[in-house]
């Protein structure tokens, strides 16, 4: 009998059932970079039964500093194709699907209705706000992460709770420059998201819903905030026909 | 007058002592406002992406008073 998942099946509370849960779950992690790399991997060792990849770029050196899943060998390939063949090289139980190069506005409502929970590897606010208004419209879960320098955050969203924009009220596309990036900082970030979708799809322990958790790996603190969801809300408000009934 | 100020994540590099879940207590005059505070602790303002003052969405002329507990987060979106 194998072997691969005695650590899951030995947990308290987990059990064959979680196993189950996972084997039958549908994820899409939208990104396949710092964040997705480490999500991409937990998720395929965890045994979620079919993994979506959203991802168009293609593997460059300046990557390999953070980006887990890819080698030198591996430049100037496409990301996507790489992370598959890395995914079942580990796991040939599960299923890996390139669902897509880019989500937008136009791509994004398409890409995340074939999926039970939707995990945020994205680089950039429009794709998060996009995110955002596809999961809300279609009642989908999302884990949102997102790192900076040496600092990262969590955040769980689920149908009837707060959304994306009820943190951020008013988020400015892209108004910084790009800063670096401390190459463990997504790799722990997105460690904590395959932790959030795990319990999401097993149905353990509490999720960071309403809760954003944000870590300052300099000083090695962490703090969490409290944030509920805004009425006015754009998105999610009472009023939108778009969001779920609140 | 006093009010806490809870920095994360970027914003704790612009307040030399700034700890990410301790809040700053600052003395303020009466009707400062969020901007105020903001300019005080010399933190750019086009980095502040999200200003809740008491847990509620505000905006940089909210005015504050006695005791507000005031959050500011910058806008994190690398991954």
């Amino acid at each position: 009998m194998s072997e691969r998942y005695d650590r899951n099946l030995a947990l308290p509370g987990f059990g064959a059932a979680g196993q189950a849960r996972l084997a039958g779950a549908r994820v899409l992690v939208v990104g396949a970079g710092g964040l997705g790399s480490a999500i991409l991997h937990y998720l395929a060792a965890a045994g979620v039964g079919t993994i979506g990849i959203v991802e168009g770029d293609t593997v460059s050196e300046s990557n390999l500093q953070r980006q887990v899943l890819y080698t030198t060998n591996d430049l100037g390939r496409p990301k996507a194709e790489v992370a598959r063949a890395r995914l079942l090289a580990l796991n040939p139980e599960i299923c890996v699907e390139i669902a897509g190069a880019r989500l937008d506005d136009n791509t994004a409502p398409a890409l995340v209705g074939g999926y039970d929970l939707v995990v945020d590897a994205t680089d950039n606010i429009p794709a998060r706000l996009a995110l955002n208004a596809a999961c809300t419209a279609a009642g989908k879960p999302w884990v949102h992460g997102a790192v900076s320098e040496y600092t990262g955050q969590v955040t769980t969203f689920v149908p009837g709770g707060p959304c994306y924009c009820c943190l951020y009220r008013s988020p400015r596309p892209q108004a910084l420059p790009p800063r670096g990036i401390l190459g463990p900082v997504p790799g722990a970030i997105g460690a904590i998201q395959a932790t959030e979708a795990i319990k999401y799809l097993t149905g353990l322990g509490e999720l960071l819903v309403g809760r954003l958790l944000v870590m300052d790996f300099l000083p090695a603190r962490c703090a969490v905030f409290n944030y509920g969801k805004d009425p006015a809300c754009s998105v999610c408000g009472s009023g939108q026909q778009s969001g779920p009934a609140s | 007058m006093r009010v806490g100020v809870h920095l994360f994540a970027t914003l704790l590099a612009y307040v030399p002592g700034a700890r990410l879940g301790e809040p700053l207590i600052i003395e303020v005059d009466a009707g400062a406002t969020v901007a105020d505070v903001i300019a005080r602790l010399g933190v750019p303002a086009e980095e502040v992406a999200i200003i809740m003052v008491n847990g509620l969405h505000r905006d940089a002329e909210h005015v504050l008073a006695e005791g507000d507990r005031l959050a500011l987060f910058p806008s994190i979106a690398g991954g």
